[in-house]
């Protein structure tokens, strides 16, 4: 897809650019990266699961958050357990669902991750296929409920679910 | 910050990535070329939005800045600046999302957050990144 010229800068994808990498800090006040008003959603939480209504008031919200990243992860590990080409790509994309469970405050020792891998086939099989298939659907699912109750949930935990429901469409993308 | 300054602060940075675009899509063959076209699209579609918006409400409509200091020089660089570009406005679009409780507003910022993502997941794989994607965009 991409020119040698463009392979060959690649390279510049090891870590992550500042602006001022690319000669563009004029982009000025419209691009500083530094958000103004950082509301940290990810304020630390009781490890239990079990929230609270009278003292969260997102406590339903929450938990059908969790339920969501619950589910996922749930629905990697069944795709981990069949041989699978794509265990390396399924194993990445449930860390990040685990790290979503983290920052709802659930715990993430309660699910944990498969250990020990499947022998990986090379061979794509019709299974392989499924698998990513139903993967597309949870996370489409998923992604859903997120933005969906991003819209009354409050200022603290609304822009979670924005990003949950933007990282569950981007992986949209890595399973295509 | 008010509703009025976060969407103040999003037209500032849709301008920048508007001419971020015009500068990197420049720098690139087809099919990205094409891409970063379609970015330059849906960001001018927001930039308008949001203008709509603070005209609603009265308040200026920040202008575009005559120029901004983009080099880019080669297609990788073009790349990585489109990522940065779409963190860039995630940032922003979750700021929106968190300083609002106007469910209008909320879906144009859990929608463009999303959109964003997904952008900067796009082009972290045409540098060769895989996955791709970041656990929590816009944090």
């Amino acid at each position: 897809m991409l020119g040698a010229g463009a392979l060959a800068a690649g390279r510049l994808g090891a870590g992550r650019l500042g602006i001022g990498a690319l000669g563009i800090e004029a982009l000025g006040g419209g691009l500083s990266l530094t958000a103004c008003t950082r509301t940290d959603s990810s304020d630390p939480l009781p490890p239990d699961e079990d929230v609270d209504a009278s003292v969260d008031p997102d406590g339903q919200v929450r938990a059908a958050a969790l339920t969501r990243e619950r589910a996922l992860l749930a629905a990697y590990d069944a795709a981990l357990l069949a041989p699978t080409s794509s265990a390396g790509l399924l194993r990445r994309l449930r860390a990040e669902h685990a790290e979503h469970l983290a920052a709802l405050g659930g715990d993430p020792a309660a699910s944990p991750a498969p250990s020990g891998s499947p022998a990986a086939s090379a061979t794509p099989s019709p299974s392989r296929a499924r698998g990513l298939t139903a993967l597309r659907a949870a996370e489409r699912s998923a992604a859903r409920g997120h933005a969906r109750d991003a819209l009354g949930a409050s200022r603290q935990l609304a822009p979670l679910l924005a990003s949950l429901a933007a990282a569950e469409t981007s992986h949209l993308e890595a399973l295509a | 910050m008010s509703e009025t300054d976060l969407l103040r602060a999003l037209v500032e940075a849709e301008h920048a990535a508007i001419y971020g675009y015009g500068v990197l899509g420049g720098r690139l063959s087809d099919p990205l070329r094409e891409a970063a076209q379609r970015a330059d699209d849906a960001h001018r579609a927001r930039r308008d939005q949001l203008a709509v918006l603070l005209q609603a409400r009265r308040a200026e409509v920040p202008p575009t800045q005559a120029a901004y200091d983009v080099a880019v020089s080669r297609p990788g660089a073009a790349l990585a600046l489109a990522v940065r570009l779409e963190e860039g406005m995630a940032l922003r679009w979750r700021d929106l999302v968190g300083g609002t409780d106007d469910r209008t507003l909320r879906k144009l910022g859990v929608d463009a957050l999303t959109e964003s993502a997904v952008r900067a997941t796009q082009w972290r794989r045409a540098l060769g990144r895989r996955p791709g994607t970041v656990a929590l965009p816009g944090s």
